[in-house]
Parts: structure tokens; sequence; C-alpha cells
């Protein structure tokens, strides 16, 4: 017996080139917010989808300061929320009403979402994922073989250590390293951190690392894409996430 | 309507996993709300120009609650139509608008009627 839905969600991400997904086996350590921010200056280049991927906490309707959602034509269609971003959220249906779900109905709402969803013209997906390393990670682990996986790491050392162990499941499961986003959540930068040992293993264990600034009166700057665009640190942010991209 | 894509992933399904088999039955979940009789057009519509039969069953939807262990059948009656519309596209809004009727948890697990799935006969 197989589950029609895997082949309607090949189908539906077919022309879908690249997939970010945004994950940490630490929360809060800002993946919501870096995928509110790389949707929204990937999108001046491109046609972006973003997808909350955070169903029992989801928090990018809030980021975008959005209350759109999905039309209805042979699936769901996503809200183009900003000129070429469009957005998917489980608050379309539950009205962001509480949702408290076993991690066995997981992968039924991933499934589900993805093969009803049509991502018309989107060329690269973000995903932002909830924290721990349980159902949703395993199940997009399983699904997106070819994805970037962004790994956000704050720093901290409780971070480090606990991200490192998400790196070395990535790299086992998809044998590729993922990218390190070191966020500087509390505005110290790094430095003080650079000898110790599990900072050391990170940057090592990553393929890359980008360096993602903290940024002041960020929830001034919620549902304001063209603002978020301006800022000087983030335009640097988006100079090195495109050298990345290139190389 | 997403009857038109799930029946073109259950097309995609029979020729992409089993190819050369010619006969299946389709079992349909009944919390996903599917119009039975479109999804049967849809499908006969998709697979015409292959030598195909289908087909069709309904499984009805049974929940367990974790909570009392009751078993409890999907009563839709007390949703008004916003609410099964939303199950109708994503089943696990069931956890938001349906609560045990025994207990009132809405700690509680779908046992059948979940998903299409197609088996070869
Ligand atoms: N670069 C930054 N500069 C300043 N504040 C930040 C930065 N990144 C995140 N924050 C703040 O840190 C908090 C947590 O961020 P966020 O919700 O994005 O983390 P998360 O990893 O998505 O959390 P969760 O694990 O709960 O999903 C928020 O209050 C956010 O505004
Ligand atoms: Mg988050
Ligand atoms: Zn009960």
């Amino acid at each position: 017996m197989i589950d029609v839905r895997i082949e309607g969600m090949k189908d539906k991400l077919k022309n879908v080139k690249r997939v970010i997904v945004v994950c940490s086996s630490k929360g809060g350590v800002g993946k919501s917010t870096i995928s509110y921010i790389i949707s929204s200056i990937l999108s001046e280049d491109m046609v972006v989808g973003v997808c909350d991927f955070d169903f029992t906490g989801p928090s990018l309707h809030i980021l975008f300061r959005t209350n759109m959602s999905f039309t209805e034509s042979d699936g769901i269609n996503p809200p183009e929320i900003y000129k070429n971003l469009f957005f998917l959220s489980v608050t379309f249906f539950s009205n962001d009403r509480p949702l408290a779900i076993r991690g066995s109905s997981i992968s039924d709402v991933i499934l589900e979402l993805l093969a009803i969803t049509n991502w018309n013209g989107v060329e690269t997906l973000v995903i932002d994922t909830p924290p721990t390393i349980t159902d949703t990670m395993l199940e997009i682990l399983k699904y997106f073989h070819g994805a970037e996986f962004f790994v956000v790491s704050s720093n901290s050392i409780l971070s480090y250590s606990t991200v490192l162990k998400l790196i070395s499941i990535i790299v086992e499961r998809t044998g590729r390293l993922p990218i390190l986003v070191m966020n500087d959540l509390s505005g110290v930068g790094f430095d003080n951190k650079s000898n110790n040992t599990f900072y050391q293993e990170l940057l090592n264990y990553s393929k890359r690392t980008l360096f993602f600034p903290y940024l002041n009166n960020i929830e001034e700057y919620y549902g304001k894409i063209e603002d978020i665009r301006k800022i000087e640190s983030i335009r640097k942010f988006k100079r090195e996430l495109d050298f990345y991209e290139k190389i | 309507m997403h009857e038109f894509s799930l029946a073109r992933a259950t097309k995609d399904t029979i020729v992409n996993k089993y190819n050369g088999l010619h006969k299946f039955i389709i079992y349909i979940g009944q919390i996903q709300q599917i119009d039975i009789e479109l999804f049967k057009q849809a499908m006969l519509d998709e697979i015409r120009e292959f030598n195909i039969e289908v087909y069709f069953e309904e499984i009805p939807a049974k929940m367990k609650c974790n909570a009392c262990q009751h078993e409890f059948i999907y009563d839709k009656t007390s949703l008004n139509s916003e609410e099964q519309e939303n199950i109708h596209f994503l089943p696990e809004m069931i956890y938001i608008y349906i609560r045990c009727p025994n207990c009132k948890s809405n700690d509680f697990s779908i046992v059948e009627g979940r998903g299409i799935f197609i088996k070869p006969l």
C-alpha cells in the first residue's frame, strides 16, 4: 500500500530549484527571524516561497505581519504577501488557534501540505523549522535530501554543543556539510568565544559559515520588507549569501 | 477543490511505482472529506489512456483517545462550514476542532480513515 501524497508532493515541487531549510537543534536562536530575513532579501532577485513548518509554534505570520490566506484552484495557492514572495503556514487552517499534535501526525501534516500546494513559479523555497531533532526535522531530512541546511547557532557554548549534534546528523543523512549561520543574538559578537573548543569544532565542521548580524529594535522591522532590505548589516549578509551561492 | 491534485498524484503513483500492474484499489480516508464522485471522475480522466482498472473504498474515520482510551468516530455535526473546510484541506486540524466525546481531551489519535492509499489487486 502506497500513500499517493508522496508522488503528489514530488509533482508539486518539481519546478522548485533550491530548498533552504533553516534549522537548529537549539530553540530561540533566531531560526524564524533568519527565515524571515533570508526570504525577504532573496525575493529581491527571484521568486521565493517561504513555509512555516513550526506547526505548533508558528511565527512567520507575525514576522511578516500578514493575515493573507491561500486561494483555491486544483489545490491551494499560497498568497503573494510581497512582490515575488509566497507564503505558506498552518495558520491558514488553524485560524491561529492552539494546536497540539503528536509526532506521528507531523508526517501527515508535511505530506498533506506539500501534496496540495501549488508553488506557481517559485524557484527557491525557504523552510522555517521548530527546534530539536525530532519528527519535523527527520521528515525534512527524508524528503529533502538535496536541500541546503542552514544550521543556526547563537553565540553561547550551550548552543554550540547542541548544534554540533544536529550537524553530525545532517552529514550522516545527506552526505553533505550544512551551512552554519552564526547569529549574533546578544550583540556581543563572536570574538570572545573564538578559543572555545566547541566553537572551533563547529567552524571546522561546516561547509561555510555565515555571520548574521545583531539587529537593534528588530521588532520594528516586522512586516517591513523594504526597510529590512536597506539595513546596511543585512546588505552585507546578503553579499555573503550571494557569494556562498556562487562557490 | 484539491480532488484533481489527489487524482493526479494517484495516477503518478500507479505510473511511477506500480508500472506494469493494471488493477488497483484506492482507499480514501473519510476525515479528508473528499468529494468521492468528483475524485472518481477526475481519476477516470487521469487514467483514460492507460489500461488500468480502479476500485474505490471509503474508510470510515476512527479515533482513539490517548487520555481515556475511548474510541469514537468523526462527527462533524458540531463544526461550522469553515472548520469543516479547514479539516478538508488539512485533516490534522481535527486536533483543534474536535474533542474526545468521553473526556473532552484533544489528545487522541486517528486510528483509521486518514489519507489516500493505493494497493494493487
Ligand atoms: N540577529 C538578531 N538580533 C536581535 N535579536 C534577534 C536576532 N535573532 C533573533 N533575535 C530575537 O531572538 C528571539 C528568538 O528569535 P526567533 O523566534 O527567531 O528564534 P527561533 O530559533 O525561531 O525560536 P524557536 O526555537 O522558538 O522557533 C526573538 O525575540 C528575536 O527577535
Ligand atoms: Mg521559530
Ligand atoms: Zn478521552
